[in-house]
């Protein structure tokens, strides 16, 4: 049932994007964008949340600096996207790695005040570093990448399909990394620090090391998520980095879509980003529904959208039991 | 010296919330970001009952405690004592999720403005150069005093020694016939209620707005943790010092930092002492 989902669940991405590629629509090319970026933070943060176990709720300081830092390279240095894709992910696991080792002495709810902090922290930064910010009026005018390739197969990146081209490689391979490290031996021992850390460190693995990895990964993939906002919106300013913008909207994207598993990010991403644009109210009333739809996907799916097919089966398998006695 | 003085009494309002957090969290161990909407609707209410039905000014104050009373019970009752079994990530959503709705829901009513309660005392102290606000003395002590009460409370009622108990360990609780139920609900009543009084003094004394929920419940947060979980006088004092680092950071270093500072201080907090500045010893 799973291994099926897996399968299907590919070729319904692939396909979901050639169409929406092929469909040619504004409106839609930019949804799936967003859908496409919160997917990729979810990820991310799967690693830490997920995986580990820790309750990340700064991921929003790491999109944020891979934002800020593409439209410095962008807009200051004149460097092309590819550059700020390269050294901003780099930057993040940097950072990462440094303030990890602190950060990860505590753990539970202590683990997420502290990266809440964190993000805190960067928030008031971006609107007070006025000189390299911007402060709360942002930057504007970072450059999309030009043409690419040559001939029938160029991608011109200053337009949205070239853009949505570019995205959506960078996510699927995602996606696959993401899929092949969900069974490396690297996430069984994240797995392992989750259910006891303790247990794990007395057969002999530094835990502490595996956890700043997966915090460094986390840091690393939401730099990456900020550098490719940066460039689909070609202008930041601070308020898409804050707390309940970023670092709550990926946290519920991942755990509505489904802690530790390789398409809750997908569905999770799906569902909340989806939402909000179907639904055409005045800004509160689409609050108070998400908030809804949120509390009630918490308390039916505990586990997440990605275990509806695993507690659906089971509840026809009981079903029919019952039936048969 | 002023900074001494701004920083104790908004110190003084994190304390209230904080010390209701800390009964909250040790009792029923629910991550409760929502702690912050009980604080706003007994800052927000009052002006509006008020204006609407011309009543006095401590009645208004008491109704919106009782309304941030209602709110805690609601809480524990329909929501937070079903999901004992939901894991703490589910509890962290949905605390989130609710200060997601009733935020929204304040804005819509009350829209964002900043405003403040009218008719607190306006005297103001003259003390060599140092301004004082009596309203500022009067959210001193009653800070001060809630917090007497509350531990005297925990320590020598049969109630509060219920709650202790379920602190310690929910399910024997439960065994030795602690109605864990509605003591659930009375650990949410009286830590909402305490939430209340600081929204209400708050209001008095400094601008409010229907939005400020999170930001609270986060210093509040951050108050107990400077003080290490489950200490009443820890939290206390630990949200004096978050006032302290506040209003002394804000004024020598920079004040569009200011909340910077005490998010520092709690790192730095936390490097030192992974459990707390007043962490008597580490728990589980």
């Amino acid at each position: 049932m799973v291994e099926r989902f897996g399968y299907v669940g590919w070729v319904l991405l692939l396909g979901g994007l050639v169409g929406i590629y092929l469909l040619n629509d504004g409106y839609y090319t930019t949804v799936a964008l967003l859908m496409m970026l919160w997917a990729i933070l979810a990820i991310g943060l799967n690693f830490i949340l997920g995986y580990a176990g820790y309750f990340h709720l700064g991921l929003g300081a790491f999109y944020g600096l891979g934002a800020y830092g593409a439209a410095a390279l962008g807009t200051k240095y004149q460097m092309p996207m590819i550059v700020a894709l390269i050294v901003m992910p780099i930057a993040g696991a940097i950072l990462s790695a440094i303030i990890g080792p602190l950060l990860l002495r505590t753990r539970d709810l202590y683990f997420a005040v502290a990266t809440l902090a964190l993000g805190m922290i960067i928030s008031d930064v971006t609107n007070n570093w006025v000189s390299v910010t911007g402060g709360p009026i942002g930057i504007g005018g970072i450059q999309r990448p030009g043409v690419i390739g040559f001939g029938a197969f160029s991608i011109d990146g200053r337009t949205l399909p070239g853009m949505f081209i570019i995205v959506s490689t960078i996510f699927v391979a995602l996606m696959i990394a993401a899929a092949i490290a969900r069974k490396s031996n690297f996430v069984l021992i994240l797995r392992g620090i989750k259910s006891d850390d303790l247990m794990t460190r007395s057969f002999g693995f530094p835990t502490t090391v595996y956890k700043v990895a997966a915090f460094a990964i986390a840091g690393a993939i939401s730099a990456l998520g900020g550098v490719l906002y940066a460039h689909i919106v070609q202008y930041i300013s601070p308020e898409p980095f804050t707390f309940f913008a970023a670092s709550f909207q990926a946290f519920v994207v991942l755990a509505v879509g489904g802690l530790g598993s390789l398409w809750g990010p997908v569905l999770g991403s799906v569902l909340l980003t989806g939402l909000p644009e179907f639904l055409d109210l005045d800004p509160h009333m689409k609050l108070i529904i998400y908030g809804a739809v949120l509390l009630i996907v918490t308390l039916v799916l505990p586990k997440g959208l990605a275990s509806a097919a695993q507690v659906i089966s089971r509840r026809r398998k009981t079903a029919m039991k019952e039936g048969t006695e | 010296m002023q900074d001494l003085v701004n920083g104790l009494a908004q110190g003084a309002i994190y304390s209230l919330a904080g010390v209701g957090l800390v009964l909250i969290f040790s009792v029923v161990r629910v991550p409760n970001f929502a702690h912050g909407e009980p604080v706003m609707v007994a800052a927000m209410l009052p002006v509006t009952l008020m204006a609407l039905f011309n009543m006095p000014l401590a009645l208004a104050l008491v109704l919106g405690v009782v309304a941030a009373i209602a709110l805690g019970i609601f809480f524990s009752v329909a929501i937070f004592s079903r999901l004992s079994k939901y894991p703490e990530v589910s509890l962290l959503i949905i605390s989130l999720a609710l200060v997601v709705m009733i935020s929204s829901l304040a804005v819509m009513f009350w829209g964002d403005a900043a405003r403040q309660t009218p008719g607190s005392p306006s005297t103001v102290l003259n003390w060599g150069g140092v301004r004082i606000p009596v309203m500022w003395i009067i959210i001193f002590f009653m800070a001060l005093a809630a917090t007497v009460a509350l531990d005297a409370f925990i320590r020598y009622t049969t109630p509060g020694r219920a709650m202790r108990a379920m602190a310690l360990n929910p399910f024997a609780a439960k065994l030795m016939g602690i109605p864990v139920a509605r003591y659930h609900a009375l650990a949410f009543g009286i830590g909402s209620g305490l939430a209340g009084v600081a929204g209400a003094l708050f209001s008095l004394a400094f601008a409010v707005q229907s939005s400020m929920g999170a930001a609270i419940a986060l210093k509040a947060f951050i108050v107990i943790i400077f003080a290490g979980m489950g200490s009443i006088w820890g939290a206390f004092a630990g949200g004096l010092l978050l006032g302290l680092v506040e209003s002394y950071g804000a004024s020598y270093l920079s004040s569009g930092y200011r909340d910077t500072f005490g998010f520092i201080f709690l790192l730095g907090v936390l490097l030192i002492k992974p459990n707390g500045l007043f962490a008597r010893r580490a728990n589980g």
